[in-house]
């Protein structure tokens, strides 16, 4: 009795497969925004169809970049943003996996619970900040609290669906090994949640952000939603560029991050990777 | 490390149908007995109830002549799918209900895996992912997993019927191989009569619901078998009749001990 090695080829390494990607593709990344860029050129310096006061050019912007960079305005006001995002989105991300595991697992729990938070989930997030502002001051406690609840519904969301789509069958292979409750949900439960909870986590930074900007828009003195109204109250469209372009890059940057770790943490994944 | 089963009278109920009625049978330690019967009798179930995974009938289950209250370390259940954890390679796969200072406790962990992925082959494949498996080396990874706790009885629900015919065989002798080993009493359920009669001391027929047992077949031929002995092919032909796949009175005259005798 023998079986070959040739049986441990069957389905030979697809994770290489996947993470290969066409050199034509690596630049087809660059296309949109180059075309963008080129746009945004045309219409202010070569074109003028924008002002410059309406829509400073690509080189003004860049200029104000270096400016704010030199005079460490703009890492101060980075550093501050990235700091409250971090902070919301742990806090928001962590009662989120508590309640998401408890609702997924009982429906009594859900009943109790996921109604009032599908309702509190489309309230804007400006509609909220009066309220944080009375309730928690002006300080940084509202503005974290802000964050902290844009991130706490994607991952909530996420988490729910993903342990109500694992598969009984596995569970079963659980209980045949005696396992209870809590081993159940960490050994079998939560891993077959991870696909779901991976991109809870991801939609869940990207409202960290977007939060953020609505946070920062009222009673800040630091942060890139700051620099916004500045720019906006002291007529300087180049400021509110640099913020705008700044926020874009850091959500790309922090979402390909958590692609990064999603990637890695789903090798395991059979799943259809797009051609 | 080989335990008894015993069926006294089991009744299973699933929402008022009779899905097995006052079945009794018993299976002595390092006995190898298959359940054969129509698609849905019962045997399934019977598998679910010694397992613990289903609950609540009425009658007597023993193993080791102790009542069956649930899910036991001491019995193994096998799957007709490998149902490996996909997020873990094949070694923690094998090693999944190995863990938490549990019984058995006498053995190193690691060394026991490593043990037991030699035992079926696939010590080569061990940091493999699930996807990356054929059929049935996911399969020899689910029976190492059920083998890990040492369990005194084995269930096997229909475990090779996703596999080519070829791999199929392979993997019975890699059955009796362990069995040789463990003397694990095993229990199966299987559509594949010449599995059966390949592994079993004894294979019940059931009929089809609510299951009672039809016929007891006793196979009197020392393991490892050979299987075109003339006797199998006999026994298959009389197991075809009792299953009502062929009539009585065709397979009367047939020739027996050709393999074109039913």
């Amino acid at each position: 009795m023998a079986f070959t090695n040739s049986q441990a080829l069957a389905g030979a390494s697809p994770a290489a497969r996947r993470t290969a990607r066409p050199a034509a593709r690596r630049w087809l990344v660059f296309a949109v925004p180059a075309g963008l860029l080129l746009l945004w050129f045309l219409a202010t310096d070569v074109l003028r169809i924008f002002l410059p006061n309406q829509l400073p050019s690509p080189g003004q912007t860049l200029r104000t970049a270096f400016e704010m960079i030199a005079s460490g305005d703009l890492s101060r006001h980075v550093g501050a943003s990235i700091g409250r995002v971090l902070l919301g989105f742990a806090i928001g991300a962590a009662i989120a996996l508590i309640v998401g595991t408890l609702v997924g697992l009982s429906r009594n729990i859900e009943a109790l619970v996921d109604p009032t938070l599908q309702a509190a989930r489309n309230v804007p997030s400006l509609a909220w900040v009066p309220f944080l502002l009375l309730w928690l001051g002006i300080d940084e406690a509202p503005k974290v609290t802000l964050i902290a609840i844009g991130a706490f519904f994607p991952v909530y969301l996420n988490l729910v669906s993903g342990i109500r789509q694992s598969d009984r069958k596995l569970m079963e292979v659980g209980y045949v090994f005696g396992f209870r409750n809590i081993e159940l949900v960490r050994r079998i439960i939560l891993p077959s949640a991870q696909p779901y909870l991976l991109a809870g986590l991801r939609i869940g930074f990207g409202q960290a952000w977007l939060f953020l900007v609505a946070a920062e828009l009222i009673a800040s003195t630091r942060g890139l939603g700051f620099m916004l109204i500045d720019g906006q109250n002291s007529a300087r469209p180049d400021i509110m560029l640099v913020s705008i372009l700044t926020l874009a890059l850091l959500g790309k940057l922090s979402d390909s991050a958590l692609r990064f770790v999603e990637r890695r943490a789903l090798r395991w994944a059979d799943t259809f990777a797009g051609r | 490390m080989s335990s008894s089963i015993k069926a006294e009278r089991v009744t299973k109920r699933f929402d008022g149908n009779v899905v097995l009625n006052e079945l009794s049978l018993e299976v002595k330690p390092s006995e190898i007995v298959s359940l054969i019967g129509p698609s849905g009798c019962g045997k399934s179930t019977l598998l679910r109830l010694l397992s613990g995974l289903e609950r609540e009938y009425d009658g007597r289950l023993l193993i080791d002549d102790r009542p069956v209250t649930g899910p036991s370390r001491a019995v193994g259940l096998m799957f007709q799918e490998p149902r490996l954890m996909p997020w873990l390679t094949v070694r923690d796969n094998v090693r999944f209900g190995l863990q938490d200072g549990r019984p058995p406790a006498t053995l190193n962990i690691a060394d026991r895996v490593e043990a037991l992925l030699r035992q079926v082959q696939l010590d080569h494949a061990a940091d493999h992912l699930p996807r990356q498996l054929s059929g049935g080396m996911a399969q020899r990874a689910a029976l190492a997993r059920s083998l890990a706790t040492e369990p005194g009885v084995l269930l096997l629900d229909e475990p090779f019927s996703a596999v080519d015919a070829l791999t199929r065989m392979r993997l019975q002798e890699l059955l009796l191989d362990i069995w040789q080993r463990t003397q694990v009493t095993m229990l199966l359920v299987t559509h594949d009569l010449d599995e059966a009669l390949y592994l079993s001391d004894r294979v019940i027929v059931m009929s089809s619901r609510p299951a009672v047992v039809r016929e007891v077949l006793p196979v009197r031929l020392a393991r490892p078998r050979d299987r075109r002995d003339p006797e199998l092919l006999r026994l298959r032909a009389h197991l075809l009749e009792a299953l009502d796949v062929v009539h009585a009175a065709e397979s009367v005259d047939l020739p027996t001990g050709t393999p074109f005798g039913v």
